[in-house]
C-alpha cells in the first residue's frame, strides 16, 4: 500500500513551467527610457513588448518531440516589470530532455481572425485587408531619428502583404535551441529570454531610419526581422 | 384547550403579519447576450448581478428628476439631463460645469480600465455616486435623495423587488443605475451587419474600412478596433494622439497615474454611433468628423508624449487627400445603431 502511494509520484512524472524574460545585450529592460541602442547606432526606447509562443516542445534522448500543450498550443506573452506568472505543465515523463522547439508567432493553421474574444490576446489581432489573424509581436517604444527626433517605433511582426494586398506572407518561424545539458529526472523550469538587440543585427544591420515608424505594410522589413529571429532567443532550463 | 387553539391561531397570523419583506425577494435574472465579436468576458461585478427588476429601477431613477433630491429640480436633475439616447447617451454638446466633454454611455459592460477619459473612477457603481454628488454635475445630497426617495409612493416597492429590501440605500441606488448602464448595448450597426454578412457597404465605405485598419492608410484601428478583432471599436486605452505639444490638463491620465509619460494621455472612445455623439475629443474641441478627420490626416503635433502608434506624427499626420477624407467619413457613419438609438428598452420609461 505504501509503495504504490509512494510510486504515484513517479507515474504522475515531472512539473515543467515556463518564463520569459527580455533584454538589450544583457541589459534588463526599462521601459520609457532611451536607454538603448542598436549596431546601426539609433538609441531607442522601449515602452511595451508583447508576443505570441505557439507549439512549445521539449525533445528527450530518442530524438522525439513531447508538445507542452495542456493548456492549449498558444501562449501570450508580454514584458512585465514584476516576474509574472509562468506556465505550467503536469505529468511530463522523465526523461533526459536536451532542447526545446517553438513557433515563433502563430503558424498558419492557427492564425485565423476571431481565434481570441478577449483582451490583451484580442487586441493583438492583425486586419484582415492586411491578412488577418494576429500580431505575432508588438514592440513599441520610440527612437532618436537623424533629426534628432524621439518618434515613435512599433516593430509589429506578422502577416505581410504585397503593396496591392492581394498576396499574403506568413512570417513565422521555428525556434529550436539545445539544453546546456540534459535535464528531466527531476521538476524542471524553462527560461526563454528574448534579447532585443538581435532583432535589429543579424544577419541584416536595422538603420530605423530606413524603416520609419511602422513596418506592418513593409514585407521587406518583416522579412529582414524573420532572418534575423534566428538568434533572438536563448533558453536557460534548470532543475527546481 | 379551544384557547390554546385560538392562541396558536393568533400566533400564526401574527408570525405571517411580521413575515419579513425581504422573503419577497425573487428577482428575474437579466439575460445579458454577447453579441457576435464582443468579448465573452464583462465587467458585471458579482456583487451586482444584473436582474430585470434592478435594470428596470436603474432605468427610472436614470430619467427621474427626483434623482437630484430637490423639490425644483435644477437644470441637471438626472443621468439624462446630459445622457441622451439620441446622442449614444452623450450631451450632443459641450457642457459648461464639466472638466471634460462627455463620453457616451455605451458597451460599458465590457469596459475593464477604468471609466472617464482619464480612467480614474473603477467602477459605474462608482461612477453613479461621483455624478450624483458632484457640484458641477447633479450637486445631489445622498441623504436628501434617499429620503425623496424612501418618501415616495412607488420606488420603496421597486427596491424591494430590485433588492429585496424596501428600505432604500444610496449603495442600492447606485447598484440599479449601474445595472441599467451596463443594459446599453450597441451591436447593431450597419458595419455590424456588414461583420454578420447581413448586408453590403457602399465601395467608398468598404473604401474608408481598408483606410481605418491600414497602418499606411488612416491608422486607426490599433486604439480603436477593427470589427472582427475588437467590435468594441475601442481598446478602452490611454494614449497621447497628438492634440498638442504642451500639457497643463489636471485630469488627464498622469493625474491618475502620476507616470509623466501618461501626460496629454486620454482614453481611446469607442467610435460606435461616432457620427451623433460630437463633440470629440476630450476638451470637445472639434463640432465634427470631418474636423476630426483633419485633424488626424494634417495636425497632429509632436511631443515627446506622443503615443508610439502615432507612426505619422513626424509629417503631422497620416495625409489622406480629399477623397480618403470621404472615404474614412462614409465608414464612420456605418458605426451609427440606429437601433441602439431608438431602442425604448433605453428611453424613458412611461
Amino acid at each position: 500500500m505504501f509503495c504504490l502511494a509512494g510510486c504515484k509520484d513517479t507515474d504522475n512524472g515531472i512539473s515543467v513551467s515556463l518564463l520569459a524574460d527580455y533584454n538589450v545585450d544583457g541589459q534588463a529592460i526599462l521601459t520609457d527610457s532611451l536607454c538603448y541602442h542598436n549596431d546601426a547606432g539609433n538609441a531607442f526606447m522601449i515602452n511595451e513588448i508583447q508576443w505570441f509562443i505557439s507549439h512549445i516542445e521539449i525533445k528527450n534522448e530518442k530524438g522525439e518531440w513531447l508538445p507542452l500543450n495542456e493548456n492549449g498550443d498558444i501562449h501570450y506573452l508580454e514584458y512585465q516589470p514584476q516576474e509574472c506568472n509562468p506556465f505550467h505543465w503536469q505529468s511530463i515523463p522523465k526523461g533526459q530532455y536536451n532542447a526545446m522547439r517553438f513557433t515563433f508567432g502563430l503558424d498558419e493553421a492557427d492564425n485565423k481572425t476571431g481565434l481570441f474574444s478577449n483582451p490583451p490576446e484580442s487586441e493583438m489581432f492583425w486586419p484582415e485587408p492586411l491578412g488577418g489573424g494576429y500580431h505575432y509581436m508588438k514592440i513599441n517604444g520610440k527612437w532618436l531619428n537623424s533629426e534628432g527626433n524621439l518618434v515613435p517605433m512599433c516593430i509589429h511582426l506578422g502577416i505581410g502583404q504585397n503593396a496591392q494586398l492581394t498576396e499574403f506572407y506568413h512570417n513565422h518561424f521555428s525556434v529550436e535551441i539545445p539544453f546546456d545539458e540534459p535535464i528531466g529526472q527531476n521538476d524542471f523550469s524553462l527560461t526563454i529570454s528574448m534579447n532585443i538587440n538581435n532583432w535589429f543585427r543579424n544577419p541584416h544591420i536595422c538603420d530605423f531610419n530606413d524603416w520609419g515608424s511602422g513596418i506592418m505594410q513593409n514585407q521587406s522589413a518583416q522579412q529582414t526581422l524573420k532572418e534575423n529571429g534566428c538568434d533572438v532567443f536563448s533558453v536557460s532550463a534548470k532543475s527546481k | 384547550m379551544k384557547n390554546k387553539w385560538l392562541f396558536f391561531g393568533i400566533l400564526v397570523l401574527l408570525l405571517g403579519a411580521c413575515k419579513p419583506e425581504q422573503n419577497e425577494y425573487k428577482p428575474t435574472p437579466y439575460e445579458f447576450n454577447i453579441p457576435l465579436f464582443f468579448p465573452n468576458q464583462t465587467s458585471i461585478p458579482a456583487d451586482n448581478p444584473m436582474t430585470i427588476e434592478g435594470v428596470e429601477l436603474g432605468r427610472k431613477l436614470f430619467y427621474d428628476p427626483r434623482l437630484s433630491g430637490r423639490e425644483i429640480p435644477g437644470e441637471i436633475s438626472n443621468c439624462a439631463s446630459c445622457h441622451h439616447q439620441e446622442n449614444s447617451f452623450e450631451a450632443g454638446h459641450p457642457i459648461a460645469e464639466a472638466h471634460h466633454a462627455m463620453l457616451p454611455l455605451v458597451n460599458l459592460a465590457w469596459n475593464t480600465t477604468g471609466l472617464g477619459w482619464n480612467g480614474s473612477v473603477n467602477t459605474l457603481e462608482d461612477m453613479v455616486l461621483a455624478a450624483v454628488t458632484a457640484e458641477n454635475e447633479i450637486n445631489g445630497d445622498t441623504t436628501q435623495i434617499v429620503n425623496y426617495l424612501q418618501a415616495s409612493d412607488d420606488y420603496p416597492t421597486l427596491f424591494l423587488k430590485a433588492f429585496g429590501n424596501n428600505r432604500i440605500t444610496f449603495k442600492n441606488v447606485q447598484r440599479a443605475i449601474a445595472q441599467f448602464v451596463r443594459s446599453l448595448v450597441s451591436a447593431n450597426s450597419k458595419f455590424d451587419q456588414y461583420l454578420r454578412g447581413e448586408t453590403q457597404l457602399s465601395q467608398d465605405e468598404l473604401n474608408g474600412y481598408v483606410l481605418f485598419v491600414t497602418e499606411e492608410g488612416a491608422d486607426c484601428f490599433h486604439c480603436h478596433g477593427s470589427g472582427t478583432g475588437n467590435a468594441l471599436m475601442t481598446t478602452n486605452l490611454f494614449y497621447c494622439n497628438g492634440l498638442d505639444n504642451t500639457f497643463n490638463d489636471q485630469y488627464d491620465r498622469y493625474s491618475v497615474t502620476l507616470k509623466s509619460i501618461d501626460r496629454g494621455n486620454y482614453k481611446a472612445p469607442t467610435l460606435r454611433n461616432i457620427a451623433v455623439s460630437a463633440p470629440y475629443m476630450h476638451d470637445g474641441r472639434f463640432q465634427t468628423i470631418d474636423q476630426v478627420i483633419d485633424f488626424y490626416s494634417d495636425s497632429v503635433k509632436y511631443s515627446e508624449q506622443i503615443s508610439p502608434l502615432m507612426h505619422h506624427v513626424m509629417q503631422g499626420g497620416v495625409r489622406l487627400t480629399e477623397e480618403e477624407k470621404t472615404q474614412l467619413k462614409a465608414f464612420l457613419n456605418t458605426l451609427t445603431d440606429e437601433d441602439f438609438i431608438n431602442n425604448p428598452n433605453y428611453a424613458k420609461p412611461e
